[in-house]
């Protein structure tokens, strides 16, 4: 009996600690800002470049990937060209919306430029309010927030002894979204690999040097 | 000086007067190019977005080989490969190869016809669906091509290829995108700009593999 109630409480405690917070422990509710999550874009008037590769089911493509600051306060300009040198979108995004500067076409549709704008609001922490309630998880220097972000529900995974941030995960029925931030390199990941596994959607983002 | 610059860039571009016989540069053109079996050289590619402030620019080595191969090998700021052969496209980043067949896509074939027609000079591939004019300077030979197709002009709104006057080889080749309601100065393009080009040289077959 003792071993079926304990049995029952661990699957139930499982079931309650997000996959992404696997093996690590639950601290409690905390208060937390913005900057503790540590944002990897921060304003700055110069153009960052990446590579940006992006895979759907079997069809892959890649192209250069810049961002700067917008034209409105606390905004960012992304643009999207084939190396071919097709600009295929420029978007300006900030916590509020989303402008299309341009866009070819065929990608111009409202589901697409809808999982974009999550994606990319979700990349820049644009839906995270400067301060907010979380459910903080621990293991070592790695810390795990459950946080109900603007647009929904959020986690993130930090190292708090780097200062990095490390994953994000977005939950949902399809479009689930988790960003994981690799191998920095003087304060900045060298890879972003952001993909929606149900969909098959995979986008990499490495910088350019 | 940088007015003076500037001035000399204006003339240039305003110096450009209509190709009066437009039949004889045609067979001109049409001739040089059966004397073209491959072209090698090195090209610069300005992507300007008007929305930024500078352009970018990337560098490479390009291919061509009669009459449907194109290979650009781009050497910065990233290692990436694109091949057009026939109605295939390769694209090769980091041994991660994408094989595109384009004949079962329209819009990809025109595209595909257009922009290698235009970096080799081989305009005689480009059917009825563009209009083109011929215009001259001192040096120069530009010829501005207009999709006049509707999907294609949805992308493109001009390409301007530039030919020497010297020996009649693509200096350079200037593709403005189409964009809804921007003014002329407003687009975007893509120039790519030929230097050390050798004619008639031997390029090695797998140049232009579009196998994986």
């Amino acid at each position: 009996m003792r071993i079926t109630l304990l049995a029952i409480s661990l699957f139930l405690l499982s079931a309650c600690t997000p996959k992404i917070f696997k093996n690590m422990e639950k601290v409690g509710k905390v208060n937390i800002t913005k900057a503790e999550l540590y944002p990897i874009f921060v304003e700055a008037d110069t153009v960052q470049s990446f590579n940006m590769e992006i895979d759907y089911k079997e069809n892959n493509f890649a192209g250069m990937l810049l961002v700067s600051k917008g034209e409105r306060p606390n905004s960012s300009q992304l643009i999207f060209t084939s190396y071919f040198g097709m600009t295929v979108f420029d978007f300006e995004i900030n916590s509020d919306s989303l402008v299309v500067n341009r866009c070819l076409d065929q990608m111009n549709k409202k589901m697409v430029i809808s999982t974009l704008e999550k994606d990319l609001r979700t990349l820049f922490l644009y839906n995270v309010p400067e301060r907010m309630k979380a459910k903080k998880y621990q293991k070592g220097t790695q810390t795990g927030y459950k946080a109900k972000a603007n647009d929904g529900k959020a986690y993130y995974m930090v190292d708090d002894s780097a200062r990095q941030l490390q994953k994000v995960y977005r939950p949902a029925c399809i479009k689930a979204l988790q960003i994981d931030f690799k191998q920095y390199e003087q304060g900045f990941p060298s890879s972003i690999e952001m993909e929606h596994p149900k969909i098959g959607l995979k986008m990499k983002i490495e910088k350019l040097k | 000086m940088v007015l003076m610059v500037c001035f000399s860039m204006t003339t240039a571009q305003n110096d450009l007067k209509p190709v009066t016989d437009v039949n004889t540069l045609t067979s001109k053109i049409n001739t040089e190019m059966k004397k073209v079996s491959s072209l090698q050289s090195k090209f610069k590619q300005v992507k300007h977005i008007a929305t930024m402030k500078s352009d970018l620019i990337s560098n490479g080595n390009f291919f061509y080989s009669k009459s449907d191969k194109v290979c650009l090998e781009y050497t910065s700021p990233m290692k990436y490969l694109i091949v057009i052969n026939g109605s295939k496209i390769k694209m090769d980043m980091n041994g991660k190869k994408t094989i595109y067949d384009v004949s079962s896509n329209g819009l990809m074939q025109e595209m595909v016809t257009v922009i290698s027609s235009c970096m080799t000079g081989n305009l005689k591939t480009l059917n009825s669906k563009y209009k083109i004019e011929y215009f001259q300077n001192e040096k120069e030979y530009v010829i501005k091509v207009y999709p006049t197709d509707s999907i294609v002009k949805n992308l493109i709104y001009e390409v301007d290829l530039h030919l020497l006057k010297s020996d009649m080889s693509v200096s350079s080749m200037k593709m403005i995108e189409a964009s809804k309601n921007a003014k002329a100065k407003d687009r975007d393009f893509t120039e790519y700009i030929y230097t050390e080009k050798e004619l008639n040289g031997s390029i090695p077959a797998d140049k232009f593999n579009v196998q994986k």
